[in-house]
């Protein structure tokens, strides 16, 4: 009893205690008690935080990326060119037939008009440093003479007997030659020459057109590559088309409506502008129509028909095509790859005109073609060899072949000087050092040594001539190889 | 009601010609290409994308459809036209693949467990058939072989 009455005694004070402590921090807390009410609250007002606008601001154009491709590659399409010394002050001359002699071992340009017509056809490609410069130029060689000598000037005799194929090593100017082969017979009768260039002619052998087999001609006709490669050839042979009128009536359909054209009212260009039969997937007689009139015409108006890497034909038996029954389909199989084999044999010819091939060193070689140009002897029992095909290209007096032979030291001299003032050339101790130092810098006093640099400075005259002699011997006279050298730094 | 049936009919033929049109049209959009009921990335070789897709056509055979059908070697799948890919779908409807060569290839084993053979055997208990140890791994035979094998 006792315990509870303590225990009870005990819970009743400390209750008491706390209400007083209560109490008093109540009364302590003056501040708030003597405070007034606020009354209604009201909540502060938002403010709307300022725009700032600029109305003059242009608003920016999305930049899509520069290009998908390695800088090796996309140095073709970011015109780079453009960037370039203007070389008009070098006065270069254009290359010409007529004074050929008095280019030699000189720097030219094309014709403007000429230059967009090989650049059209394909005719400059990768690789070959055209970035560097702002127009195309080259160098009229040895190889130039002696094109001109047995090839162009026969372009008055018949194709049968004017066939060549450029062979060399890479980087020897077998392209730059083509090129200027197709500028000398332009130079030389003008507009009244039909160029006929194949750049790729992997294209139609590799898969990348279309297919459809015409059963009059039993051949396979290509409608994505005939059509490309004719659209091309209307905007180069232009003028000479538009001076062949037709040879028959000819009917067609384009979206337009029906066309009839009649023997000798309209002419071949309207012919090739109008009709769209090269490009539809079906039987047509549009390329056979097209090449019987370059034929007829060929006495007037010589055909320079040419191939650049014709080893891409060759490169294997059959090409990627394959018949219904699962055969693979011959090269000369195709509309295209017939004339072809035609014209490379002499079995089919102009009267006027001459074949020009070129090999290309990025593809593998081919015993196919070795043989057929002689250069190696026909063995009956070798596999990896297309006999018939080798054969064919024997006929008819077989094909010329030009080695091309590499630049001779005053040559690459020339070239040098050439670079060096159109800008392309850096004399430098080492690929990063920022530019040559000038021999008053190098006085005593003055010369400070910076971190990292530990090469001495040369005289400019003599690290030009140390840098001709270095990458002359490197390249033994390539000139591809000997432009990469001077040109390009990693 | 005769009204209401007209405009129905009318509205019905618009919406056949307004598909009819896309029916004639070549493939070139984003959009996957539809082969035998699987859909093939857009941008694929037809001859990649066949022998990827469809189950029981390699690359060989692939390379034999397209030869058929009459489709140059690097031909994509966006490129391909309307009677191209029912060209493709009635070639490999003449072919045993998909459900057709799996249904065999489970009969075939099912006829094994039927038959006693050792072959069944071990597929039903889920060990390798053709002689491949048991001692470490097997781990391919014991995934696939069970009782109800599916493919």
């Amino acid at each position: 009893m006792l315990r509870s009455a303590f225990s009870k005694t005990l819970a009743a004070s400390r209750f008491q205690a706390a209400s007083l402590q209560g109490t008093n921090r109540c009364f302590s807390v003056s501040a708030v008690q003597l405070a007034k009410p606020l009354g209604k609250l009201v909540p502060a007002a938002k403010v709307k935080a300022k725009v700032k606008v600029n109305h003059n601001k242009k608003e920016k154009s999305k930049k899509s990326g520069m290009t998908p491709y390695d800088f090796k590659d996309a140095v073709r399409t970011l015109k780079f060119e453009t960037y370039a010394k203007d070389l008009s002050d070098l006065n270069l001359s254009e290359l010409s037939a007529a004074n050929l002699a008095e280019l030699k071992d000189k720097i030219v340009t094309f014709e403007s008009r000429v230059d967009g017509q090989i650049e059209l056809m394909g005719g400059y490609k990768k690789y070959q440093h055209h970035e560097l410069f702002k127009q195309h130029c080259s160098m009229v060689t040895d190889n130039t003479v002696q094109i001109h000598e047995s090839f162009v000037k026969k372009l008055d005799g018949s194709s049968k007997d004017n066939r060549a194929c450029l062979l060399g090593p890479k980087g020897v100017g077998k392209s730059t030659l083509l090129s200027q082969a197709q500028a000398l017979a332009r130079s030389q009768y003008g507009s009244d020459l039909v160029l006929l260039h194949i750049a790729e002619p992997e294209l139609f052998v590799q898969g990348f057109s279309d297919y459809a087999l015409n059963p009059t001609l039993k051949l396979f006709h290509q409608p994505m590559f005939t059509k490309r490669w004719i659209k091309k050839l209307r905007d180069v042979n232009e003028d000479v088309f538009k001076k062949m009128p037709l040879l028959k009536d000819v009917t067609f359909t384009n979206k337009k409506g029906v066309h009839n054209y009649k023997k000798g009212q309209n002419n071949l260009h309207e012919y090739l502008v109008n009709c769209h039969d090269f490009g539809i997937v079906g039987p047509s007689e549009a390329f056979k129509f097209f090449i019987e009139h370059l034929q007829t015409y060929s006495k007037d108006f010589p055909v320079l028909f040419s191939v650049d890497n014709v080893n891409a034909i060759f490169e294997k038996q059959f090409t990627n095509y394959f018949h219904k029954d699962m055969t693979p389909i011959h090269y000369s199989e195709f509309e295209i790859g017939s004339l072809i084999k035609q014209l490379m044999s002499g079995e089919f010819s102009f009267a006027k005109g001459g074949v020009l091939l070129s090999e290309s060193s990025d593809l593998g070689q081919s015993k196919t073609l070795k043989v057929g140009l002689k250069l190696q002897d026909l063995d009956p029992y070798a596999e990896d060899l297309d006999h018939p095909e080798a054969v064919s290209m024997m006929q008819n007096g077989g094909i010329n072949t030009i080695a091309l032979t590499n630049l001779s030291k005053p040559q690459a001299r020339t070239l040098m000087e050439f670079w060096n003032e159109s800008g392309v050339l850096q004399i430098r101790d080492y690929a990063t050092k920022p530019n040559f130092k000038r021999p008053e810098d190098l006085a005593e006093g003055a010369r400070i040594m910076k971190v990292g640099e530990f090469v001495n400075e040369m005289d400019p005259v003599e690290m030009y001539e140390k840098k001709l002699e270095k990458t002359y011997f490197v390249s033994g006279g390539n000139p591809g190889v000997f432009l990469k050298n001077n040109v390009l730094n990693y | 009601m005769c009204t209401f049936s007209l405009i129905l009919h009318i509205s019905l033929l618009h919406l056949i010609l307004y598909e009819a049109q896309f029916f004639n049209s070549t493939y070139t959009t984003n959009m996957a290409v539809h082969i035998f009921g699987k859909s093939v990335k857009h941008n694929a070789l037809v001859r990649i994308g066949l022998a990827k897709t469809i189950f029981g056509v390699g690359y060989p055979t692939a390379q034999e459809i397209c030869a058929k059908v009459g489709l140059y070697p690097q031909m994509r799948m966006n490129e391909l036209t309307e009677p191209q890919l029912m060209a493709i779908n009635k070639e490999l409807g003449k072919m045993k693949v998909e459900g057709k060569l799996k249904q065999e290839i489970l009969e075939n084993i099912k006829l094994k467990r039927l038959i006693g053979s050792y072959a069944g055997y071990r597929h039903a208990y889920g060990l390798p058939v053709r002689g491949q140890g048991t001692r470490n791994n097997a781990n391919t035979a014991k995934k696939l072989n069970k009782l109800d094998r599916r493919l």
